[in-house]
């Protein structure tokens, strides 16, 4: 994999990040504004020699004639078998791009949108602090590696969610992303220390050396992959570890954006794709992840359709999507699940941002109930969430489209017919859902001047999340260029980036990013043509769309918006409100139990159980009520003394015994 | 020069008596400096060969043997040196005289402690270092109970293992035993008898499950910087016994005692992790976490696997690093807002960013976040536990560590995060001598979390210790 050797431009990439953090971190009250600039400035750094870097590593494989372009750079060693060094190869390289371009743009937004914030330095020394993790996540050439970045992720997901730390709220969604991704990562380390008992190594190149072998086969492999599953069901909000997502909304929207959809939770993608060859060997493993991830997809999509705040229901599309990628990379199709997430970045970011843009100039107002006909007022807004909504939905011409049908014919192509129904059937739903908020917040009339219980909200002030701690003015107002050029530059891809994928084969993406995976494995011929598949998908997903058109952009709905709204909000199914009640199952399954066996501990086992069982036979002995006494009368200091005085006669008479022999 | 390390703070603590009124204020920073050269000491003395004087030859030999070597003694010794100066530059209290001597008393003692190659001086060491604590703990005021609890529990360990040593003595014809390579184990029954002898001082000591009852309200208890030593060190004094001792010297019993000792660790380890959930008491949470991590060295221990027993000197040097600095803050929290109680805490974060960002990191090590010293130690160990084949340990060690990542948030959100409740009394912030006393706690949680290397290297070959008695060295 790649050439040996020292990468300056390489530690560049990785550390730059890391100095912009500590530097915010040590020098953030000084620097105040200037503390943008830095946080911009180390992320831009970090993609600029990234950039280079993927110069460099074409010409190394020129000359070389190395199949792969990449590079790699050891940099230490705990023990035998567990050394740390950093590997860059193409798929490492798009993780990289994405996550400093795109976190380069979302880091210049948040100028604008983070402009005035009390903590407007911390804020970037956690998103700089999130980029190093993030690099050290996919940069890793091992396993542990891997799941130290996989931690720090998750320590940065857990400071940006509660970065309005005086809302309760938003302290419980941090925590709560926090323990759910721990469990995934036991389910790394249950991996690491398997693999590592069959083959003594936890590098990358050894384990799979060791999948050749057959040292690790059969149950093993498969223990050792469902470990590794259940960090990407954690880390990429796959069902029943997603419920941390919707709620990690309670983040700064910039925050959403970068992390809670373009970049960590896809980290369960990339996972997935890094080890292919275990995913090859282990046909349980591919059923398992290709199961869950249509099953996320679906699940994701139906409860993205009851939603009302704008930033969660694009939370539960970032899930839906995600389900689509692990879905594609399970069953074996890893370019297309691959180009799904890199496409998904772009235009989910874009509607994130986009979102960001709408929330600021409502002063806040995340509820799409109160919006409405903010075509004209918010034009840029609208184009950002009609580019993004056409590309998620697959609409042709639009990376979505590329993307999202090869992941659907992908599971054909594989021998999966449900979990392809399962990814149509979705697609439509998606469709649906997207133009639902798409056509509530642009068409039709403003609603924020009306009642809030006139639209059927009982807790107005519980309704949604809000960007509250958010310091903005109070008044709606056009965006600052700050925020609207990195939305800009991200329409380019967001309609473009998927052509890289025509022309099958022989397209740009596939050149780049099949020689990574090796022969195609586990294709068993569609009983589909492409074409036909394709038009299938574009069917259930206009329908999709002139559902949604039907029921919230027709002149009747405008006309009676109001008493609509208040009919559906209302009348929504519980188990849409309760996101079918998966949070109520763990309170009741894990966090009660818990809590009750703590306080038997506590108020009955040690007191009563264990310390009185001792202090009964302590108080039986006569010489213990002495010391009580002594203990009474205040002679504490004069027993202490004994005791001294005891234990250096005891020392005076061994060294005077000593001195005898 | 090894018995200077040792003399040098139970000199100056005796000095430090002598300071005249007028300059008690300063005795701290006479404490800080004897600290610090202390430490300098333990670095310099890395490596350096035995020093022994003959002392007695009846009833059987001992000798006033002390070493520093490479191994976990010195890492402990260094440990204790490091986390003495720290709580000692952290320390506020009024008696600063009584305070300060007290505290370099202890730390000679804990030196003799991990330093003595000789199970005597180990024995007498063992009884000398709970005197400090008691009398601190005894004049701290309203603990008492505590304090009493403390010599009780520890008086009887103490007599178990003096009684043990004796017998091992009278047996083997010698107690200049510890970390000898090659000894021959003593007999049968009486290997079964002095085994139990030890590993009940060491198991009360530590404290592991259901020795534990006496630690909660001890360390809670305690000044802040002795709570941080106690924690941080002086627990380790048990488990070093394990590793240092116990296990190499009657491996025969060792083995059979393993599935015991390994069933008393883990019941500790998801014990204390569920205790520290509901506790409301901000130290008593670090306590409760303690007796949960300390169960996992232990199993650790017990697996005789080399990866594991590596992770655990890993784990016991982390451990203590991050114990101290837990406690450490929370002296801070106490000073300025009054109370213990997670209830009565909250949203202090908002005025106190430097205060929330110790504890944060505090809390994160204990967590076993990756990166910090915690996690390389529980990765090691839980590798090592699978190699062994103890698969269901290795299973609810990685229970433990989400339990730990609950309990833990807990204690930081609850005290830093959230609303700030508004009758807490408005302190400032972190100043810069409680600053420095966090630094190089903080700074070597990650230098080890990043390079544990040096302390992987030091811990003995497990299958060695099994067989030839190579202990730590």
């Amino acid at each position: 994999m790649g050439v040996d050797g020292s990468y300056p431009l390489l530690l560049v990439i990785w550390l730059s990040p890391l100095a912009g953090a500590l530097l915010l971190w040590a020098f953030g009250p000084q620097l105040r504004k200037a503390g943008g600039i830095v946080g911009v400035g180390a992320a831009a750094l970090a993609f600029v020699a990234t950039l280079g870097m993927w110069g460099a590593g074409t010409q190394l494989v020129n000359s070389g004639g190395v199949p792969l372009l990449g590079a790699h750079q050891t940099l230490g060693s705990w023990m035998p078998g567990m050394s740390f060094g950093l590997l860059f190869d193409p798929l490492a390289l798009i993780w990289t791009l994405i996550i400093t371009g795109v976190g380069s743009l979302i880091h210049f937004y948040s100028l604008g949108y983070m402009a005035g914030d009390r903590a407007f330095a911390r804020f970037f020394a956690y998103l700089n602090f999130f980029l190093f993790a993030m690099l050290t996540l996919v940069l890793s050439d091992n396993f542990v590696g891997l799941l130290v970045g996989w931690g720090l992720v998750g320590l940065a997901s857990y400071l940006l969610i509660g970065f309005w730390f005086e809302r309760p709220t938003a302290v419980a969604a941090a925590r709560k992303a926090f323990v759910m991704n721990v469990v995934g990562d036991i389910g790394i380390l249950a991996a690491i220390f398997i693999m590592f008992a069959y083959v003594h190594s936890t590098s990358y190149a050894d384990v799979f050396a060791g999948v050749q072998s057959h040292a690790l086969t059969g149950q093993v492999l498969f223990a050792v992959c469902i470990g590794l599953f259940i960090g990407c069901a954690a880390k990429s909000a796959q069902v029943p570890l997603h419920t941390w997502l919707p709620d990690a909304m309670e983040g700064p929207t910039p925050v959403s954006a970068l992390i809670h959809a373009a970049t960590m939770v896809t980290a369960g993608v990339y996972l997935i794709a890094r080890c292919f060859p275990l995913w090859n060997s282990s046909p349980e493993a591919r059923e398992l992840a290709g199961l869950i991830g249509a099953i996320t997809a679906l699940t994701g999509a139906i409860l993205g359709m009851g939603q009302w705040d704008i930033k969660r229901i694009l939370a539960y599309s970032t899930m839906s999507q995600i389900g689509y990628m692990i879905m594609g990379v399970g069953v074996g199709a890893y370019s297309a699940g691959v180009l799904h997430f890199f496409t998904h970045a772009f235009f989910k970011a874009q509607l994130f941002l986009g979102s960001g843009i709408i929330i600021h100039a409502l002063a806040d107002e995340q509820d799409v109930r109160k919006m409405g006909g903010l075509a004209k007022r918010l034009p840029f807004a609208f184009a950002a969430l009609g580019i993004g909504t056409l590309s998620i939905c697959g609409v042709p011409g639009f990376s979505g489209f590329f993307s999202k049908d090869a992941v659907i014919y992908g599971t054909l192509l594989h021998g999966h017919p449900y979990l392809y129904a399962i990814g149509v059937i979705t697609a439509g739903i998606t469709a649906y859902y997207m133009f639902r908020m798409l056509f509530m917040v642009f068409f039709g009339e403003y609603r924020g001047n009306v009642d809030a219980s006139d639209l059927g909200m009982r807790h107005p002030e519980l309704a949604g999340v809000h960007d509250a701690g958010h310091a903005q003015a109070q008044h709606a107002h056009a965006p600052a260029w700050l925020m609207m050029a990195p939305v800009a530059i991200l329409m380019v891809p967001s309609i473009f980036i998927g052509w890289l994928n025509v022309g099958g084969e022989n397209s740009p993406w596939a050149k780049f990013i099949d020689p990574q995976f090796g022969p195609a494995q586990g294709l068993t011929g569609a009983p589909l043509s492409e074409i036909a598949s394709t038009l299938i998908v574009l069917a259930i997903v206009a329908a999709g769309i002139l559902i949604a058109y039907l029921r919230y952009a027709t002149p009747a709905f405008i006309s009676n918006a109001v008493e609509r709204l208040r009919n559906e909000t209302v009348r929504m199914p519980g188990v849409l409100v309760h996101a079918f009640y998966v949070d109520a199952a763990y309170e009741m399954l894990f966090i009660r139990p818990v809590q009750a066996v703590g306080g038997a501990i506590l108020r009955w086992m040690d007191p009563v159980v264990l310390d009185g069982a001792v202090w009964e036979v302590a108080h039986s002995a006569k010489w213990l009520g002495h010391l009580f006494r002594s203990f009474q009368t205040g002679l504490v200091r004069a027993y202490a003394l004994t005791i001294v005085f005891g234990a250096a006669c005891f020392i005076a008479y061994y060294v005077v015994a000593g001195g005898v022999r | 020069m090894i018995s200077a390390i040792i003399l040098l703070p139970v000199l100056a603590g005796l000095l430090a008596y002598a300071f005249p009124k007028a300059l008690a204020a300063q005795v701290k920073w006479f404490g800080v400096v004897v600290g610090a050269i202390t430490l300098a000491g333990v670095l310099g003395a890395y490596g350096m060969p035995d020093e022994t004087h003959a002392w007695l030859a009846r009833p059987f030999v001992a000798a006033y043997h002390v070493g520093v070597g490479t191994g976990p003694s010195f890492w402990l010794a260094l440990l204790l040196a490091l986390c003495t100066t720290c709580a000692l530059i952290a320390t506020r209290s009024r008696e600063q005289r009584n305070f300060v001597a007290q505290m370099l008393l202890l730390e000679g003692a804990m030196l003799a402690l991990f330093l003595a190659r000789d199970l005597l001086l180990f024995a007498l060491a063992w009884d000398l270092m709970l005197i400090p604590v008691f009398i601190l703990l005894v004049g701290s005021g309203g603990a008492a109970h505590a304090a009493w609890r403390y010599l009780i529990y520890n008086v009887t360990a103490g007599l178990a293992l003096l009684l043990a040593t004796a017998v091992y003595g009278i047996i083997f014809g010698s107690t200049d035993v510890i970390g000898r390579a090659g000894l021959p184990p003593i007999g049968g029954l009486w290997q079964t008898w002095v085994f139990i002898g030890f590993a009940f001082a060491f198991l009360v000591k530590t404290p592991v499950w259901p020795f534990h009852t006496w630690m909660p309200d001890a360390y809670a208890e305690s000044p802040s910087p002795l709570a941080a030593v106690i924690s941080a060190v002086q627990s380790k004094g048990g488990l070093y016994g394990f590793l240092a001792i116990a296990i190499p010297l009657f491996p025969d019993a060792a083995h059979a005692a393993a599935p015991f000792m390994i069933g008393l660790g883990l019941i500790g380890l998801v014990y204390g992790a569920f205790a520290s959930l509901v506790q409301n008491d901000i130290k008593k949470i670090a306590a409760y976490s303690s007796l949960s991590h300390l169960g996992l060295i232990l199993v650790a221990l017990f697996s005789f696997n080399t990866i594991a027993v590596a992770g655990a000197v890993v784990y016991l040097i982390a451990h203590g690093l991050f114990s101290a600095t837990l406690f450490l803050v929370m002296g801070f929290v106490e000073q300025r807002e009054e109370t213990r109680t997670l209830k009565r805490l909250g949203g202090l974060g908002g005025r106190n960013p430097k205060l929330a960002g110790a504890l944060s990191i505090a809390a994160l090590a204990a967590l076993g976040l990756p990166g910090l010293a915690g996690f390389a130690g529980e990765l090691l160990i839980v590798i090592g536990l699978y190699g062994a084949g103890l698969v269901w340990a290795a299973t609810i060690a990685l229970v433990a560590i989400v339990l730990a990542s609950a309990y833990m948030l807990r204690l930081f959100q609850d005290v830093m995060q959230g609303r700030e409740l508004a009758d807490l009394p408005q302190r400032p912030d972190l100043g810069w001598t409680e600053g420095i006393a966090l630094a190089p706690l903080v700074l070597a949680l990650v230098l080890l979390g990043i390079y544990p290397q040096p302390l992987i290297a030091s811990a003995p070959n497990a299958s060695a210790t099994m067989t030839t008695g190579a202990g730590a060295r």
